[in-house]
């Protein structure tokens, strides 16, 4: 479980960081000399960097739980337009930090590290998370320090590869090491759909509280299931414990096969859902 | 303490992030550019060169102008720059069209020497790569007629050149290095007003393709054409008619003095470039870096073109829907009969029912990641096939196996089962088997208190009742001391396989209520949790074996109403 979730974070970093390039490049393409009138490309770059980041960040989860694609996009527009503020944001004030004597290395250190604390508080806002938000802040910022850090070095030592492509590629995929590494620490629960379609469907607990249910608003949706509600349950953390809550008029939520309406779940308990069978685990 | 286990680790992940200027600089002093730094932007012609001096030390003026400085290349005193200031201090940048050539005198009679044997063959020259091949040229100048019309100006640069210029720049689409092209124009005509040969768009884009200019021509070249050529590092020569292999000859002395190659295949002009910067009035150079030539060209690389650069943006989307597509619920249990293991360490594999089996005991030879404990005398748990689906029989009743959570001695296994066999849980699958749904399981609703026991008689008002949500029902506790069970001795009668003879209580203990469990076997739970005896408040929830009932002390209805409720209730009794 945890190996394959920093598996998943490693190929989600590459893929970022690919994504990222090609996208600068596009760009770089199509514009063929100023873009923008009155922008440096410095600045554009950033705002390319934080539209990619931006997005694709906070639904790193979404894309691990394989969540349905409308839920994955909604957070993915929203956290790509502030990636882009923040993008612009801090690559501007990185520039304008050109004329108080800093060198342009130490200026595109500052600029990544930066947009990578403003895409922690990005993250945070768009899927808040039930613990750590300033270590996660934090390491967001030392993850875009680490893009910023290997591509100075990539330029520096002439790597065979293009230097840029190389930084994104060795930056995003440290980037989402370090951060799948403090999500194994932190977030350690996940929920295990046991019957119906969705069979074997994991589903990380991250956040503070989930709904779970048929409709489309929920966090966990489960799909296929005749006797789930459309807000079936509510999950929630409180003193280090997990709560179940029922939301079900019917009363149709049991832990281990006894009806409840709200209770507390430890490892391995069986939650049934109407029809579906989910199993709580641990790390 | 929480405090700092709070914050501790924050603390530690800033600790790198504190030091990560330090070690940044650490490794860049090692680098090879130190007080110059090259812009690793678009390479428009110049080079740009990032500098930081310090305030000026004339002290009258916070920018230096280029009038202070001086800047030598590779011995040559005065070369041309472009001094810009960037923000409003003492940052500058410098614009540099590096020389070709101007290098030691050891230096290039080396690289000219290794290389000028093989001028003409494009295999030792990677680099100089002729748009018109020799043969064409030749053939050109052995016309005898050569075209009598001269190119103006005008025509040139809209129609012939442009398009000559047009498929030079398509056939050096693909390299990054220098070359030379060489373009043959019969006749090259000085007209009235010739001020330009190509247009400024045309020139910049030679000089960011790094393309040479050079031509042949057969007429005298008009001085301006020439200046303009030798400006964009080019240059023309005049042919000779029945002269070639002279002209030729000329051709190539031309370049060799003018392009310095170097042996490394691949770069050209890949000399290293010593820049010497020093103020006007001082001996002492503030700036003195080599700079390789050959970084500067790869950093200045043009932009990739679509068809790589399109096909890998789609390919990182395509990337990144695979990598949610791959994360999608996979069915290993499609059709068959048999266990998924629950337990995390096994990866919840599948254990296929073996054939002929009798009991459990299989489960005794099974591999597992961690020891794990399974109940004893698992050959004593029978399974007995029973049209598509099993009986499960324990006849050892001290196993620890539980279906569903609960203990239980004949079960006919339903699809989704779950199974506690000791430490080890399986969930049986069987699509064949009948749904869950349909067993006669014990539903919440039909456990309440049988109608016979209601105590009779009046209501105080303070009387706590104990509401059974399910079937709207109220047990008023009339008594000091409420046993419940499913033993007809009991107050509360509750007639399920999940509730013991003799199950629980509820006393008045002082003003206060205490529920007592009674039973080893099964459960009394109270908002949850299992208890033996807690004191009850109001809400609470109450749950005896698979009864669920709310207790609650102060009674929302009218006592006349409830007492209404119950007439037809006593009358039956």
């Amino acid at each position: 479980m945890k190996s394959s979730r920093l598996a998943f974070s490693i190929a989600l970093g590459l893929t970022t960081g690919l994504l990222i390039w090609s996208l600068l490049q596009l760009l770089r393409f199509f514009a063929e000399g100023n873009p923008l009138p009155g922008m440096d490309s410095f600045i554009y770059e950033g705002a390319l960097i934080g539209l990619v980041l931006g997005g694709v960040l906070p639904v790193r989860h979404a894309l691990w739980n394989h969540h349905a694609p409308s839920l994955i996009l909604s957070p993915l527009a929203l956290g790509a337009v502030l990636g882009i503020v923040a993008g612009l944001l801090c690559f501007g004030l990185g520039q304008s930090l050109l004329g108080f004597q800093f060198s342009p290395e130490w200026v595109r250190l500052f600029s990544f590290a930066f947009l990578g604390i403003c895409l922690g508080g990005i993250i945070l806002y768009v899927h808040p998370s039930s613990e750590w938000p300033i270590t996660r802040i934090l390491l967001c910022g030392i993850g875009g320090l680490v893009i910023g850090v290997v591509i100075e070095l990539s330029v520096m030592y002439q790597l065979m590869i293009p230097w840029q492509l190389s930084g994104l590629l060795l930056g995003g995929a440290i980037w989402f090491l370090l951060l799948g590494i403090l999500e194994n620490y932190y977030v350690d629960s996940y929920l295990r759909i046991l019957t119906g379609r969705q069979e074997g469907h994991v589903y990380l607990l991250d956040q503070q509280r989930h709904s779970i249910g048929y409709g489309k608003t929920n966090d966990l949706i489960l799909t296929g299931h005749s006797e789930v509600c459309k807000v079936h349950a509510k999950v929630f953390k409180q003193d280090g414990q997990l709560h179940l809550e029922n939301e079900d008029p019917d009363g149709n939520l049991s832990v281990n096969y006894r009806f409840v309406s709200q209770q507390s779940v430890k490892k391995g308990d069986i939650i049934k859902l109407g029809s579906a069978l989910l199993q709580y685990h641990e790390v | 303490m929480s405090f700092l286990k709070n914050w501790l680790p924050g603390l530690i992940l800033a600790i790198p992030l504190l030091c990560s200027p330090w070690i940044v600089e650490t490794l860049q002093a090692k680098g090879r550019l130190n007080a110059i730094n090259i812009d690793s932007g678009r390479w428009a012609g110049e080079h740009q060169l990032f500098l930081k001096l310090g305030r000026n030390p004339a002290g009258d003026k916070d920018y230096f102008s280029s009038d202070d400085l001086v800047l030598s290349i590779n011995g040559e005193p005065e070369h041309e720059f472009l001094l810009v200031p960037i923000g409003p201090q003492n940052l500058l940048q410098i614009r540099i069209l590096l020389p070709f050539g101007n290098f030691p005198e050891s230096l290039s009679s080396e690289i000219l020497e290794s290389i000028s044997n093989g001028f003409f063959q494009k295999n030792s020259f990677i680099d100089l790569d002729f748009w018109k091949s020799e043969e064409e040229i030749i053939k050109f100048s052995e016309l005898e007629s050569l075209p009598k019309t001269s190119f103006s100006s005008e025509t040139i640069q809209d129609s012939e050149l442009s398009q000559l210029l047009v498929e030079a720049i398509r056939d050096f689409e693909t390299g990054k290095n220098l070359k030379v092209m060489v373009m043959f124009l019969p006749s090259l005509k000085a007209g009235e007003e010739q001020e330009n040969l190509f247009s400024s768009q045309q020139k910049d884009q030679l000089r960011r393709k790094q393309i040479l200019p050079w031509f042949i021509t057969s007429s005298v070249p008009p001085e301006t054409i020439t200046r303009e050529l030798e400006s964009l590092g080019g240059g023309v020569i005049q042919l000779v008619p029945g002269e070639v292999n002279e002209s030729i000859e000329t051709l190539r002395n031309e370049l060799l003095s003018h392009y310095v190659l170097t042996h490394q295949p691949g770069w050209i002009g890949n000399v290293p470039y010593l820049l010497e910067l020093k103020f006007r009035n001082e001996q002492k150079p503030v700036i003195r870096q080599v700079i390789d030539s050959g970084k500067i060209m790869q950093q200045f690389s043009e932009p990739y073109s679509l068809y790589i650069i399109l096909p890998i943006f789609i390919l990182s989307l395509l990337l990144l829907v695979l990598l949610w597509w791959l994360r999608r619920p996979r069915l290993s249990t499609t059709g068959r009969t048999g266990f998924v293991i629950l337990n995390p360490e096994e990866n919840f594999r599948f254990l296929e029912m073996p054939e002929g089996v009798k009991n459990l005991e299989f489960l005794n030879n099974l591999q597992t990641n961690r020891e794990m404990r399974l109940s004893s005398n698992l050959n004593r748990v029978n399974l007995i096939k029973q049209q598509k689906t099993f009986l499960i029989e324990d006849k050892n009743y001290k196993n620890a196996l539980l279906i569903n959570r609960r203990r239980s001695h004949r079960t006919l296994l339903c699809n989704n089962d779950v199974l506690d066999v000791g430490e080890l849980v399986l969930l049986y699958k069987n699509p064949e088997a009948p749904p869950q749904q349909n067993r006669k399981a014990p539903v919440r609703d039909k456990v309440t208190p049988v109608p016979g026991d209601k105590p009779k008689g009046p209501l105080r008002r303070d009387t706590p009742v104990l509401n059974f949500n399910g079937s709207r029902q109220e047990f008023p506790l009339v008594r000091n001391i409420t046993t419940i069970g499913s033993s007809s001795v009991n107050d509360m009668v509750l007639n399920s396989e999940e509730v013991a003879p003799k199950h629980a209580r509820i006393s008045r203990i002082g003003g206060r209520w205490q529920l007592q469990n009674l039973s080893m076997q099964e459960f009394t739970m109270l908002n949850g949790r299992r208890i033996e005896q807690r004191f009850l408040r109001d809400g609470d929830e109450i749950t005896i074996g698979d009864a669920v009932c709310r207790f609650k002390l102060v009674r929302t209805q009218p006592a006349s109403k409830t007492q209404k409720k119950k007439e037809p209730v006593t009358k039956a009794g």
